[in-house]
């Protein structure tokens, strides 16, 4: 029996376990950080999409993979922290990080709204009402938008670079390191809820609900939480996609923009905050990479738009419907199996 | 009242389609508990291949209606032999996952690959008269919109005839309930679904044909058969026999929504009336309670 | 009878079934059921009688186990991979447990959506509703407002329309009357002597079985430990004892030598109280107005054969289902009615049976779920981890850590709750439950599974749990012996209704709950088939 006392559990809930990992952490963010001068600018236009998309999946993945909750209406909540975002850029005596903020509490609020109907309802019923929110807002989106100017409504709402007071966010390098920041802030907020109470009542709700109502939680409050945080980050997300993109157009955020995000957090794995980065790196980073051996090869742009676009969506959909039938995991139980056999090499399987 | 007229029409027409797509998609539900949101771009296929083979082979329409069905059959059976039984025992998110997929991705880009998203209108023979029939209250349907609602009331009563009378009818009641028992008891479940989905799949194909042979073709279809789903739902997502109503309540009311108000009004409606019913009655007006609610 | 291989209609070589989380669930049985048998399969709960009828039956994609070596040869061929619906085509019809019907549908329906297409016919509909009248009588009723008893029938008709040559039913009996028993075994013997059916029931009321069958293979922890003759294992004092674990001539405590508590526990106020209660679902009356007290401290056993009615009466002391007439009161309050959430807070816990622990999580944060109640952050305070967030998890940390050092759970703190083996689920679920701080703790059949030296283990946590930390505990369970060795008071429960209570050994000895286990006989003699 060693006796432990504050220090010794304090301890265990540090989030660099070693002075090794920490060792490698500024290693790798050092890399990181050097890699705008090195990469070319479509590559760092890739790692910059991939990493807003990687906030949304995010937030998704904590509904998802760990409550287990579905919705299909994650564009719209896109939308939304955009159409905030695009509406307040407009002021510019309004600070960058609070229009941020702004967009991401109405996404909270908004989905505390879509998310009632979790309280009473089947999974699959839950999807429909996540369904309709998605069509009735967009719809919505699209008329005041065709309200507005005649160009606006064709173009969409323009928005200024991001201006943080000492800097103008205007360069994609500059992008690269507030996209970095902001991604590893929404990756420690989900690290701090899952290893938390809060992210233990949503892995028991996931796992055996009427169990975890007999331990005493509050299933339809926390299923609540899990929808308006969600929510709150795919607003977030979206406000900055906003930026990046410069505009802001209803047309934007389809339906297949949803199941989109769906298809990173499958693919990269479902419930881990990495693997949610993974996906949306692998599937933000295929269409560019297709693109450019296809041209490579030398097919003209017109034959692209005609067969090449089309293909990536059918290559879309069947990477998803492998993945579920065939692969569960996704490519974080790969990265694990990959690890895992490094650490136990050359013994491999013997272990 | 030139308006009420115009009104009712496109309602009409709506509720003709909407009660098809929609029946087929509670079949699908009732028997094997997914939700197939790959129904809308069967809808949409249907009119691809029905255009593809009268332009192939220059049949009538009317001829190349049976093969659409069978076609559709056969699609259907196959989708669900080759895709469902592998997420036996996989999270009920899954299959709705891999519908979408199936119909958002895989199909609609296959469409657009083969025949481009263009916008075309049907230039082949009819083989019978697509004329404009004036109803009563100054209701003017094409042949094929009158076809299409006959049509909706008579697949739907044999669908429920199927189901109350036929033994392959009460066996596909048998294994929605409990498909373990139903497998003991001699019932080759995955059979029985297979069935069910080429049914579903046959009538929807078979409803694009005949809409975009009397409208156009194009992707768009796939919009309009989404908002079948609302359809389904106000009518009961477990009762075949509310499906009619449901379609009727959502078509008309998106119909006159778009005449008397504006059309993107009316686009809004089926969804509006989606949430109404997931907020207030979740079950739709002809299911049970049981159906819908979490455990 | 001679059960040479030409004979046997079934035969199971070295069968193993896993589970899909790796946990195995049957260790290379054999055996064989020679044709024109009633054979018995027995074994308390958990043992893998279900899990064999199952897997005979065959187990489909997405089902809970899986073959994992052996085989199953019916009329000589092998029928190990075959589908569900191919196995019943085959002539095996399977009457699964807790007497499954297609409730929505009605008698007729659920008889026309069973049998295969032409070919020979055993029976057709109408001599089975001259077989059983009642089914006439109710035949347009939908089948989920039968009794229990007339559902059991629909089942076995049902079964018999697939035109069987081997019939399986399990567990036929469970929380039906006496009478009921006595006709169903009645229609069982009828079913081979009229038709020449083979049939193979699995039974946990062992008395039942014994009376009924030629033939008994044992199972326990998915192994076949004994096989045999009925009438002479039933003759078998040793065979009973071991089996049963009941020996009122063995003064010596098994589990706990050496001290029970003789604190005088009538002065001790009561904790909790059910006072007329009664369920009943399904069709039957699964607790029939019973009453019993708990005083603080107690050590309260519930005993009874399987179907008594012991683990609804838990279930609605925790607030699982619904009660049809009584009441549940716990310190002065009437809890019959409060939500299942509440409870908790009113320090009530339970384990459950099949462990039901969060597969996903580690050991450590499965009870860290049971300290969810009593901590007080919330959602924004978690995501920053600031400082409420951070004291808290410690403070309730150093909680459950004495709750792992309790149950010595310490090699396993991290592993995933769902790598687990049986037995050590079983341990973590009762930790999650003392880390909810329970004034009373309720035990839901917690030995069941465990193997003897597992049970000597739980046996000192549980003594430890209720001297030491005074936690007051009502355990319901079959293993009568280890019940009786830890127990300070034990309630006898028979088909839902209370028919004894007291000390241990006086309990036991009752003529009431000797009956209960051993039964008078409950049908006439067998044939005298031996195998």
């Amino acid at each position: 029996m060693i006796p432990v006392g504050l220090d010794g559990y304090r301890q265990d809930y540090r989030l660099l376990s070693s002075v090794r990992q920490g060792v490698a952490i500024v290693l790798i963010a050092a890399v990181v950080a050097w890699l705008p001068g090195v990469v070319s600018a479509q590559t760092l236009e890739i790692l910059n999409r991939a990493a807003i998309a990687a906030i949304g999946a995010i937030g998704l993945n904590l509904l998802t993979g760990t409550c287990g909750l579905i919705s299909i209406g994650h564009a719209g909540f896109l939308a939304l922290g955009g159409m905030v975002a695009a509406i307040l850029s407009q002021f510019p005596w309004l600070p960058f990080p609070a229009i941020l903020a702004c967009s991401a509490i109405a996404g909270g609020v908004v989905g505390i709204g879509v998310g009632l109907p979790a309280l009473r309802l089947r999974g699959l019923y839950l999807v429909l009402s996540t369904l309709a929110f998605y069509y009735l807002f967009l719809y919505g989106v699209r008329v005041w938008q065709s309200h507005l100017s005649s160009v606006v409504a064709l173009t969409g709402l323009s928005l200024p670079a991001p201006d943080l007071g000492i800097v103008q966010i205007t360069s994609g390098r500059a992008w690269f390191y507030l996209l970095g920041a902001a991604l590893a802030g929404v990756s420690l907020i989900s690290l701090n809820l899952l290893r938390s109470r809060t992210g233990r009542a949503w892995l028991a709700i996931r796992d055996h609900e009427l169990v975890a109502a007999s331990m005493g939680i509050h299933a339809p409050y926390f299923k609540l939480v899990a929808f308006t945080i969600s929510s709150a980050i795919a607003g977030f997300a979206g406000a900055l996609l906003a930026y990046y993109n410069g505009t802001f157009s209803a047309d934007f955020y389809t339906i297949e923009l949803s199941i989109i995000y769906f298809a990173m957090i499958i693919i990269g794995g479902l419930g881990s905050i990495f693997g949610a980065i993974l996906g949306a790196l692998f599937v933000t980073a295929i269409p560019p990479l297709i693109t450019a051996a296809v041209t490579t090869v030398g097919v003209p742009s017109a034959w692209q738009v005609a067969y090449v676009i089309p293909m990536e969506v059918v290559l879309y959909g069947l990477l998803i419907v492998l993945v579920l039938l065939f692969w569960p995991g996704g490519l974080i139980a790969l990265w694990r199996r990959a690890h895992e056999s490094l650490r136990t090499w050359p013994l491999g399987r013997a272990l | 009242m030139l308006d009420l007229g115009a009104a009712l029409s496109a309602g009409a027409n709506l509720v003709a389609i909407y009660g098809l797509v929609g029946l087929g998609f509670v079949i699908i539900y009732r028997a094997s508990g997914v939700l197939n949101f790959a129904h809308g771009a069967m809808f949409a296929l249907g009119g691809y291949i029905g255009f593809a083979l009268c332009e192939a082979t220059g049949m009538p329409m009317i001829a190349a209606c049976p093969l659409v069905a069978l076609i559709g059959g056969a699609i259907g059976w196959l989708f669900y032999r080759a895709v469902m039984p592998t997420l036996a025992g996989q999270p009920h998110w899954v299959p709705v996952l891999v519908t979408c997929a199936c119909g958002f991705f895989i199909l609609a880009g296959v469409i657009e690959l083969v025949w481009t998203p263009a916008s075309r209108d049907f230039l082949g023979e009819l083989g019978f008269a697509n004329t404009i029939i004036r109803l009563p209250l100054e209701i003017d349907l094409s042949t094929i919109q009158a076809a299409l609602l006959v049509g909706l009331i008579v697949v739907e009563l044999t669908i429920l005839a199927l189901y109350r009378y036929t033994r392959i009818g009460i066996q596909m009641k048998a294994a929605a309930h409990d498909h373990h028992l139903a497998s003991f008891r001699g019932i080759d479940i995955h059979a029985v679904f297979a069935l069910a989905w080429s049914i579903a799949t046959a009538i929807a194909m078979l409803a694009g044909f005949a809409y975009s042979v009397d409208q156009r073709l194009d992707l768009h279809l796939v919009v309009i058969a989404i908002k079948a789903f609302p359809a389904a739902m106000v009518g009961g997502l477990e009762a075949i026999g509310g499906l009619i109503l449901g379609a009727l309540i959502v078509g008309m009311s998106e119909a006159f929504a778009t005449v008397y108000i504006d059309p993107q009004i009316g686009e809004l409606v089926p969804f509006a009336l989606l949430l109404l019913i997931l907020f207030t009655r979740p079950w739709g007006l002809f299911g049970r309670p049981q159906g819908a609610l979490r455990v | 009878m001679t059960t040479g291989p030409a004979n046997d209609l079934l035969v199971v070589d070295r069968l193993s079934v896993a589970y899909n989380r790796g946990a195995p669930a049957l260790h290379g049985i054999s055996f064989a059921i020679p044709q024109g048998s009633i054979t018995g399969l027995i074994g308390t709960n958990g043992a893998g009688k279900t899990t064999t009828l199952q897997a005979i039956a065959g187990l489909m994609r997405g089902d809970a186990a899986r073959i994992v070596g052996g085989g199953i040869r019916f009329k000589g061929r092998d029928i190990q991979r075959q589908r569900p619906h191919n196995v019943a085509q085959l002539g095996i019809a399977l009457v699964p447990e807790q007497r499954k019907i297609f409730g929505s549908l009605t008698v007729a329906d659920n008889l026309r959506a069973s049998g295969t297409g032409g070919g020979r016919r055993l029976v057709d509909i109408d001599t089975l509703y001259g077989l059983f009248p009642a089914l006439r009588l109710r035949r347009t009723v939908a089948a989920g407002h039968l009794s229990g008893g007339e559902r059991q029938i629909l089942a076995i008709a049902m079964a018999l329309l697939g035109n069987p040559d081997l019939l399986m039913i399990d567990e036929m009996t469970l929380g039906l009357s006496p009478a009921m028993c006595v006709q169903l075994a009645g229609v069982i013997r009828d079913l081979r002597d009229r038709f020449g059916l083979t049939i193979l029931i699995v039974e946990q009321n062992a008395a039942v079985a014994l009376d009924l069958v030629d033939c008994v293979h044992v199972i326990e922890h998915g192994s076949i430990v004994r096989s045999g003759d009925a009438q002479a294992l039933k003759a078998d004092r040793r065979f009973r004892d071991v089996y049963l674990g009941i020996d009122p001539t063995d003064a010596s405590a098994l589990y706990a030598p050496g001290s029970k508590p003789q604190r005088p526990l009538s002065a001790e106020p009561v904790m909790l109280s059910v006072r007329g209660l009664s369920i009943r679902y399904g069709g039957v009356t699964a607790v029939n107005d019973v009453s019993i007290e708990v005083r603080r401290g107690d050590f309260l056993g519930i005993i009874g054969p399987n179907g008594a009615g012991k683990t609804s009466l838990l279930n609605a002391v925790t607030g699982l289902v619904p009660v049809h007439a009584g009441a549940v009161v716990f310190e002065e309050q009437d809890i019959t009615r409060m939500p299942l959430r509440q409870r908790v807070h009113q320090g009530i816990a339970r384990t459950y049976q099949g462990a039901e622990l969060f597969l996903s999580l580690s050991v450590l944060d499965n009870l860290m779920i049971g300290r969810h109640h009593r901590m007080r952050s919330g959602p924004l305070s978690n995501a920053a981890f600031i400082a409420g967030t951070l004291t808290e998890e410690i403070s309730h940390r150093r909680r459950t850590e004495e709750v792992i050092e309790l149950l010595q759970l310490e090699s396993v703190r991290h592993t995933p709750a769902g790598m687990l083996p049986f037995a050590i689920q079983k341990i973590v679920g009762l930790g999650r439950a003392l880390c909810t701080e329970p004034r009373l703790l309720l035990l839901d059949e917690i030995a069941s599974g465990l193997t003897h030296e597992e049970k000597l283990l739980l046996a000192r946590h549980l003594v430890r749990i209720n001297e030491a930390l005074g936690i007051t505990i009502m355990w319901v369970e079959h293993d009568v012996r280890m019940v009786c060795d830890l127990a300070t008071r034990v309630v006898a429960l028979h088909y839902g209704r209370h028919v004894a209570e007291g000390p241990p050994d006086k309990v036991l000895a009752s003529a009431a709950v000797q009956q209960s286990f051993f039964g008078a006989t409950l049908v006439g003699p067998t044939s005298g088939e031996s195998c």
